[in-house]
C-alpha cells in the first residue's frame, strides 16, 4: 500500500502559474488535426445511432433483437455498461477524495467528466427501451386523475431514482469543482466573447477567503453524499435482477459484484480517455506514468475481486444443490453462448493479469491494449448474466436464441458516438485538470526552491 | 462584508508567507481582514480566523429531511391515497421502501448543499467581472485588510513594509462586492 498512499507524483519543478497555463492554454488555442478526425469519427457514429433511434421511434422496438423469451438484451446490457462506467469517475472524485488520495488531482476532472456523460448515455436505453417513449415521464410519481402511483415494491422504480438522483449530483460536483478553475479561465483568456461565457459559468468567483471556507465545506459535503450514492446506485441496479428469483439472477452476491465491476470498468475507460487525452492535449506533465500506474494497479486489484466473484458464483451454483442454478451456470460456460463467456472471462479475469509486471503498467500500448479488452469484457459480463439466464427458462418450449440485430448495434455504436462528442467537446472548452486542486498539491508552487520540500506536508 | 469604504492589498505568491501574514496581522489586531487565494492553501481558516462553514449543517438538515419525506410519500402513495394489493405485501411494506427513501435525501442534501453554497459565498453569473490582479486567479495571495482612514492605511502599509511585502495596493472596497463589475478600477 506504501506506493498507493504516496505523495503527489508531481515534479518539484511545476510551478502553479505553469499549471495555469498548461491547462488554459490548449483551451484556446486551435484544436489539432487529430482531435478533428476523432471528432468526425464521433459524430459520424453518432448519427448511425440517431438514425436507427429515429427509425425504432417511427416502427416501436419491434425491430430489436428482443423476443417473448429474451425480453433484456442489448439495450439493457448497454444501460449497465455506462453506469458502471461513471462509477470510477465518482471512485476518483469522492471516494479517494475523502482518503486523501492526492493523486486524484490530475485525473479527477476528467474522471468526473466521463462520469456525467456516461450517465448521460446509460439515462438514454432504459427511456428508448420502454418501447412508447413519449410516456415515460409515467416513472416518475405525479399527481394524476387516475389517482394511481408508481410501485415502490419494484426495483426497476427504485433503479429510477437512484439513476436521476446518481446524474444530478455528478452533474452538480463536477460544476462545483469547476467554478474556481472556470475564474481562471475567465481571467486568463484574451477573447471578449470567452471571457463573458466564463464570467456566467465562474458565478462571479473571486476567490475570497470567506467564499473558499464555504466552498471547502461545500466540495467535502458532496464527497461524502457521492461515497454511499455510488455504491447505492450500482447495487439498485443489481437488484433489477439479484430480487427477482431467476437462475442466474437470485444471488445475493450482486451488489458488491456489481459495484466492484462498475470500478473495473470503470478505470478501464479511464485508462483508454486519459491515454487518448493525455497525448492529444499534450498533458503528460500533469498527467505523469505514475497516474496511469496507479490506475493500472486499481484494474488489477478490481480485475482479481470480479473473477473471485465469478468463482463464488460457481461455487455457489454447484454447493447449492439446485438442480436449475447448476444448469444455469454450465449453461454459460458450454451452452450456445459459450463464445460471450469466454470472451468475458479472458478480458476481464485473463488479460489484466499482465499489470502485475510494471514495465507494462508503465507501457502505454499495453495499458491502451488491456483497457479496451477490460470494456470489451465487462460489456460481455453483463450480456452473459441477461441475455444467458434468460435465454433458456423453466420450460424448454420457450427456449429461443437472441440476436442482437442491425439496430441495437446501431444505437450502442450512436452512444459511443454521443459519450466520445461530449468527452472531446469537454477537453476543447473546458479545463480538463482540476487546476486549484492541483495547485494545492505542488510541492513547491511559488517556485523557490531553496525553502526544504515536503517538510511534513498538510499538519 | 465590513462596511469600510476601502481595503490595503498586499501581494504574494508564496503559500506559507500568506499563512505567516494572516496570523502576524490577527496579532497586529487588524479586525476583519479577508483574502483572495488563487487556490485553498491547507490551515487559511484559522490563520486568518475565519468561522466555519454552516454548509454542513444545512446539508445534514435536508438528509434527515429528505429520509423522512421520502418514506412518508411512500407509506402515503401505497397506503393512503391509492392501497393496491401487490403480490399480497402489506401496504406499508417498508423495506421495499429503503432505497428511495436513501435516494431522496441524498438528492435533498445535494441540492440543499448547492443551494447554501450559492448563497453563503455569494455566488451570480456576472459576465463583466474583473479580479484585482489577473494573477489572483493563478498564484497570486493577497491580505485583504479594512480601512477607514488615511491613517488606518498608512499603519497597514507599514505593517505590510515590515512583512517584506513588496507590492501593495488600495482599493475601493466596492470591487469585492459581487455584482459589481470592478471596472471602475481602483482608488487611491
Amino acid at each position: 500500500m506504501s506506493s498507493v498512499i504516496q505523495e503527489s507524483p508531481l515534479s518539484v519543478e511545476t510551478r502553479a502559474t505553469d499549471i495555469t497555463t498548461s491547462v488554459v492554454g490548449p483551451m484556446t488555442a486551435k484544436p489539432g488535426l487529430l482531435w478533428f478526425m476523432a471528432f468526425a469519427l464521433a459524430v459520424a457514429a453518432f448519427g448511425i445511432g440517431a438514425i436507427s433511434v429515429i427509425h425504432q421511434l417511427i416502427h416501436g422496438i419491434g425491430i430489436l433483437g428482443i423476443n417473448n423469451t429474451v425480453g433484456w438484451g442489448v439495450y439493457i446490457t448497454d444501460f449497465v455498461f455506462w453506469i458502471g462506467i461513471g462509477h470510477a469517475g465518482t471512485l476518483i472524485s469522492a471516494i479517494l477524495f475523502l482518503f486523501r488520495q492526492k493523486w486524484r488531482t490530475s485525473i479527477n476532472r476528467a474522471a468526473e467528466a466521463m462520469t456525467v456523460f456516461a450517465v448521460m448515455c446509460a439515462g438514454l436505453f432504459p427511456l428508448l427501451h420502454i418501447g412508447r417513449n413519449w410516456y415515460a415521464y409515467w416513472l416518475i410519481p405525479y399527481p394524476n386523475k387516475r389517482d394511481l402511483w408508481v410501485n415502490f415494491n419494484s426495483p426497476l422504480l427504485w433503479d429510477v431514482f437512484a439513476v436521476t438522483t446518481y446524474a444530478t449530483t455528478s452533474m452538480i460536483f463536477w460544476y462545483v469543482g469547476l467554478i474556481p478553475d472556470l475564474a481562471t479561465a475567465r481571467d486568463h483568456s484574451k477573447n471578449f466573447f470567452r471571457k463573458i461565457v466564463f464570467g456566467v459559468l465562474s458565478l462571479g468567483w473571486k476567490g475570497t477567503g470567506k467564499a473558499w471556507v464555504h466552498y471547502e465545506r461545500a466540495y467535502a459535503q458532496f464527497a461524502w453524499l457521492a461515497t454511499p450514492l455510488v455504491l447505492s446506485v450500482h447495487s439498485i441496479v443489481s437488484f433489477d435482477f439479484a430480487v427477482s428469483n431467476l437462475p442466474g439472477w437470485h444471488t445475493t452476491i450482486f451488489p458488491p459484484y456489481f459495484v466492484a465491476g462498475a470500478v473495473f470498468s470503470g478505470f478501464g475507460m479511464v485508462i483508454t480517455l486519459l491515454v487518448v487525452a493525455r497525448s492529444t492535449m499534450k498533458l503528460e506533465k500533469l498527467i505523469t506514468m505514475d497516474h496511469l500506474d496507479l490506475c493500472n494497479k486499481v484494474i488489477l486489484a478490481t480485475s482479481l475481486i470480479v473473477s473471485l466473484a465469478y468463482l463464488t458464483e460457481i461455487f455457489i451454483a454447484w454447493y447449492s444443490g439446485s438442480m436449475l442454478e447448476r444448469y444455469a451456470f454450465l449453461n454459460r460456460a458450454i451452452g450456445p453462448y459459450a463464445w460471450a463467456y469466454w470472451t468475458m472471462m479472458f478480458c476481464n479475469c485473463v488479460a489484466p493479469q499482465i499489470f502485475w509486471f510494471r514495465s507494462m503498467r508503465r507501457n502505454i500500448l499495453i495499458m491502451f491494449i488491456v483497457s479496451i479488452f477490460v470494456n470489451i469484457g465487462m460489456w460481455f459480463e453483463r450480456f452473459n448474466i441477461f441475455v444467458i439466464s434468460l435465454h433458456q427458462d423453466f420450460l424448454p418450449a420457450n427456449w429461443n436464441y437472441y440476436e442482437p440485430t442491425f439496430f441495437d448495434w446501431a444505437t450502442t455504436i450512436g452512444s459511443f458516438g454521443m459519450f466520445f462528442i461530449l468527452f472531446l467537446l469537454f477537453c476543447k472548452v473546458l479545463p480538463v485538470i482540476a487546476i486549484a486542486e492541483i495547485k494545492s498539491v505542488l510541492p513547491d508552487p511559488a517556485g523557490n526552491r531553496s525553502k526544504k520540500n515536503n517538510d511534513g506536508g498538510n499538519h | 462584508m465590513p462596511n469600510n469604504e476601502k481595503f490595503v492589498a498586499g501581494f504574494t505568491n508564496c503559500p506559507d508567507k500568506f499563512l505567516e501574514l494572516g496570523e502576524h496581522a490577527r496579532a497586529k489586531g487588524f479586525k476583519d481582514i479577508d483574502c483572495i487565494m488563487p487556490y485553498p492553501v491547507h490551515g487559511f481558516d484559522e490563520a486568518y480566523g475565519f468561522k466555519g462553514s454552516w454548509i454542513g449543517l444545512a446539508a445534514f438538515a435536508a438528509l434527515l429531511t429528505g429520509w423522512v419525506a421520502g418514506f412518508l410519500m411512500q407509506c402515503w402513495m401505497h397506503s393512503i391515497a391509492y392501497p393496491i394489493n401487490i403480490g399480497g405485501k402489506p401496504h406499508i411494506s417498508w423495506p421495499a421502501f429503503i432505497p428511495v427513501t436513501f435516494e431522496c435525501g441524498i438528492l435533498l442534501a445535494a441540492l440543499t448543499t448547492l443551494g447554501s453554497l450559492v448563497v453563503a459565498a455569494k455566488l451570480k453569473p456576472s459576465p463583466f467581472l474583473k479580479t484585482i490582479r489577473e494573477r489572483c486567479t493563478d498564484d497570486l495571495f493577497s491580505i485583504i485588510i479594512p480601512v477607514n482612514s488615511d491613517e488606518d492605511i498608512s499603519f497597514a502599509q507599514a505593517f505590510l513594509k515590515e512583512e517584506h511585502i513588496e507590492e501593495t495596493e488600495v482599493y475601493s472596497s466596492k470591487i469585492l462586492e459581487m455584482n459589481q463589475c470592478g471596472l471602475e478600477g481602483k482608488c487611491c
